[in-house]
């Protein structure tokens, strides 16, 4: 049986996840699992020629996708229903935000099944902040009182080889279109209306929004688009804050400098922070459909989400576990308990991925742009208009 | 590095390389770990060169024998002069990294890929990739003799990246030319339209895995679209829904796009409609090859439309009176045998009416066959107008004409009998093929009843004439039921 995960925890994904599974295979030695680790923007093309052209890697039985891809993966009938296998299951006790992304858009066909999910965070070092702020949690309440604390970290630095304010954590070193989603919100702006009638791209309050997160890269605060780990790094002492969907809980054990989390800066009226989710679904075309629900059921079993979410610096999905694992750690409790409550997630509809993939090339562009030293405010109206026409082509093609 | 070992050391690289792989991730599997080991190196990293968004696009990562897919996009200034560096050199060091890295450049010839390459019509174009050799671990810097090593294994996989990429190139042309085949055979095959567009939609999209292929339809006598399908991912066919001005904004879309192409479909000059293809949900950029492709199978996507088309033009005329435009005999006959069908397992009736136009003979004789063929195409048009959609009329023979009122009673068979009555008494002919004079036309109708009358077909048509004879021999001008004769 093939299952295809993402890099969920970078280079050693595989080998983290053999030994997880060691008590899986011992319990099923009926089933011969391979597990391949192919990343987001492999998995996203497959989605288009899986059905056609199952490539040299084999078919994959089971896969881990981002929770909004569902319906895209339904629609295109390359998962296979739930229910088929157990006619009872039931996402009930699954976390309220997660829960219609299980779905195809309305029906009441279960497609997938969540493992995981993630939230965006600041985390910063305390030591490198005490240096210019005696009140961090209120100067990085806003995203200009964040660029405040960077212009001062900056100078503070100076002499540090390579120092930037803040750690890029996009995997592809561009400015990240997920991260950049609590700065929209936060002002009021939405990707595309409810409805799917209308983009948001053109708001005036998201260009507001994406100009508060191009600001970071702009002003040079956040390497973008340079060799990984090279320069910019809070455990090189070359960084001091990062926005990340890891806890970060775990991460900097046994560091000599201790590491404080805070919801993402706001940059209108609130703060709004980014959940994202893990989903398995089993493909239409596996031939071991059967061995790949066992393993689904078995990953999803609550100590097993929460015995994973731990090992990958995440929470779980479940709504007990996700209480029982808060509540473990009280310094998690403390953390996270004002950034749970102000997380919001993307919808669960056919053309959430497009439109992530489009805001995902605005934002390239914008990167290449500033390291160019072409940018003007001019030129993301410009990459926005072209944007928004693309999503509103999609929300007319799409949203029926 | 002596001369004999470089020289049997890139021997074993070409020989281990001699192989077909049917892809550029299996070559670049197998030829990164070769490259670590024979260099000694931690790491070796492979990077596309996106000239046009400036960017090293990373694709595989290789430790050990171990290859990863992993994402990471490195800015470079084509007029660093680090760059300028890695042009001429071919190699450079890594210019921030803190332990032993090196560039090194990959350069081949290749099949062009995109439609923008195809716009300067060239075939071939030229492409680069960079390898990141590291040393992370054994941190041992890189010597100028391995340099110059890695700069002959670097020249070693382009050729072999390049002999690949031409192996690509064929295999998926050789596979679309098999598609091709086959699908000149269901076209072919399809000759009802409605089953032929079907057939070509959604042959094209598991031919070329387009997000959506769409097809447009063009009114032969207006050039205006009148019909739309299309199949996206779900693989399902649908009718879309037609906007104003969809031509021009499916052809601006379509001119300024990588993702979206529109090709026109036409015979002989004659313009059949559009197709059009696009990947908007996917964001994948679409082919040169493919659009070469698709040009070729448009004609024969056109083709296939113009046969039906004219198949379907040819069975409405062997089905249709030319004169009066309502079903022949033969088309009628197969229609009342189904409905006897539907009607006996369902459990319905329907009712027949046998009309023919009064003193018909007399009018043609009189007027002539100008002025008889006129009230004979009036009278039609009063019946095909005032009929129901599934009500089937045909003209029977001469004036003689039959009417089929599927899932009607007698009495509303009557109601219909006595507007078309009312219609064709109001018929007014052109006067100048009178010669001036007005002449009024009516018309003579019996009505038989499925299956009260008869369940017999031919009972039944003889039941409806013997109601015709009737109200002629009444008179002439008005209808009857069977049934009301039978009781008289």
């Amino acid at each position: 049986m093939i299952f295809w995960m993402l890099p969920d925890s970078g280079l050693e994904t595989s080998e983290v996840m053999e030994g997880f599974l060691k008590d899986f295979c011992q319990q099923h030695p009926d089933i011969e699992l391979d597990v391949q680790v192919i990343n987001r923007r492999t998995l996203w093309n497959k989605i288009f020629t899986l059905k056609h052209d199952i490539g040299k890697e084999g078919c994959p039985d089971l896969i881990a996708f981002p929770h909004y891809w569902t319906s895209i993966l339904a629609t295109a009938k390359l998962l296979e229903p739930l229910q088929k296998f157990d006619k009872d299951i039931t996402v009930s006790h699954v976390l309220d935000p997660l829960r219609p992304h299980c779905f195809l858009n309305d029906t009441e066909e279960i497609y997938s099944f969540p493992w995981w999910l993630d939230i965006t965070a600041l985390h910063y070092r305390e030591d490198h902040l005490k240096a210019v702020t005696s009140k961090p949690e209120e100067a990085l309440s806003t995203w200009q009182g964040m660029l405040d604390v960077c212009k001062e970290l900056r100078n503070y630095f100076n002499d540090v080889d390579d120092y930037y304010p803040v750690q890029n954590s996009d995997w592809r070193g561009s400015l990240s279109h997920r991260c950049v989603l609590p700065c929209l919100w936060s002002k009021g702006a939405f990707l595309f209306s409810k409805d799917l009638e209308q983009s948001g791209l053109s708001m005036p309050a998201f260009q507001e929004g994406m100009q508060s997160f191009i600001d970071l890269a702009l002003k040079g605060y956040m390497p973008i688009l340079r060799e990984r780990s090279s320069i910019g790094n809070i455990s090189a002492g070359k960084s001091s804050l990062i926005i990340t969907r890891r806890q970060n809980i775990s991460m900097f054990e046994g560091a000599q400098f201790k590491v404080q989390t805070l919801p993402i800066p706001k940059t209108g009226a609130q703060s709004v922070n980014y959940l994202g989710g893990i989903n398995l679904g089993i493909l239409r075309k596996s031939q071991e459909s059967e061995a790949a629900y066992k393993l689904l059921k078995w990953l999803a079993q609550p100590e097993k989400q929460i015995a994973y979410a731990a090992k990958i610096e995440a929470f779980p999905s479940y709504d007990g576990a996700f209480e029982n694992f808060l509540i473990a750690s009280p310094e998690r409790v403390k953390k996270y308990t004002n950034i749970i409550s102000s997380a919001r997630t993307l919808p669960n509809h056919i053309v959430t991925g497009a439109v992530m993939e489009i805001m995902a090339n605005v934002m390239g562009a914008i990167s290449s742009a500033i390291l160019m030293r072409k940018y003007t405010p001019e030129l993301l109206t410009q990459e926005l208009k072209k944007a928004d026409r693309d999503v509103q082509e999609i929300l007319r093609l799409y949203k029926d | 590095m002596e001369t004999n070992k470089r020289t049997s050391l890139l021997y074993s690289f070409y020989q281990a390389l001699s192989q077909h792989f049917g892809d550029l991730s299996s070559l670049l599997s197998n030829a990164m770990p070769l490259i670590e080991d024979y260099i000694g190196a931690d790491r070796v990293f492979y990077y596309d060169w996106e000239e046009n968004k400036s960017v090293l696009s990373l694709k595989i990562m290789c430790q050990g024998t171990k290859s990863y897919s992993l994402q990471e996009d490195i800015f470079i200034d084509k007029d660093s002069p680090e760059i300028i560096k890695l042009l001429q050199d071919g190699i450079m060091d890594s210019p921030t990294l803190d332990y032993p890295a090196v560039y090194v450049l990959l350069k081949w010839r290749g099949p062009g890929n995109s439609i923008k390459t195809m716009k300067t019509g060239k075939m071939m174009s030229d492409s680069l990739g960079v390898l990141r050799v590291e040393r992370i671990k054994k941190n041992a810097p890189f010597t100028q003799d391995e340099k110059e090593v890695l700069i002959e294994l670097a020249r070693e996989l382009s050729s072999r990246i390049n002999l690949t990429e031409v192996d690509m190139y064929h295999s998926a042309q050789l596979k679309r030319a098999e598609a091709m085949n086959k699908l000149t055979t269901v076209f072919a095959t399809s000759l009802r339209l409605s089953d032929s567009l079907k057939e070509i939609l959604l042959s094209v999209q598991d031919t070329f895995r387009f997000d959506r292929t769409s097809l447009y339809l063009c009114d032969p006598k207006t050039n205006e679209i009148k019909e739309g399908y299309s199949v996206d991912l779900s693989g399902e066919f649908k009718t879309l829904e037609l906007r104003a001005n969809i031509k021009k904004e499916l052809s601006d879309e379509a001119s300024n796009s990588d993702i979206r192409m529109m090709i026109p479909l036409s015979v002989q000059g004659k313009n059949l409609g559009f197709m059009c293809f696009d990947n908007v949900l996917s964001r994948t950029p679409i082919k040169k090859e493919e659009v070469l492709s698709l040009k070729q199978f448009s004609q024969q996507i056109a083709l296939a439309i113009d046969n039906a088309r004219l198949f379907e033009k040819v069975q409405e005329l062997s089905n249709y009176d030319d004169l009066t435009g309502l079903a022949l005999r033969r088309f009628f006959k197969e229609t009342l045998a189904q409905e006897v069908y539907r009607s006996k397992r369902f459990n319905l009736m329907f009712s027949l009416i046998l009309l023919d136009i009064d003193h018909f003979k007399k009018i043609n004789d009189t007027y002539g066959h100008l002025f008889g063929d006129a009230a004979l195409k009036a009278v039609s048009n009063v019946i095909k107008n005032s009929l129901r959609q599934t009500d089937v009329p045909c003209r029977y023979g001469g004036d003689e004409m039959v009417i089929l009122l599927p899932r009607t009673s007698g009495e509303e068979a009557k109601h219909i009998a006595a507007r078309l009555l009312k219609r064709v008494k109001e018929i007014e002919i052109p006067s100048d093929l009178s010669g001036g004079k007005i002449v009024k036309l009516t018309i003579s109708q019996g009505i038989a009843v499925y299956p009260t009358d008869s369940d017999d077909v031919n009972d039944l048509f003889k039941c409806a004439d013997d109601a015709l004879y009737h109200v002629k021999q009444g008179g002439r001008g008005f209808y009857t039921l069977y049934e009301e004769i039978k009781k008289k």
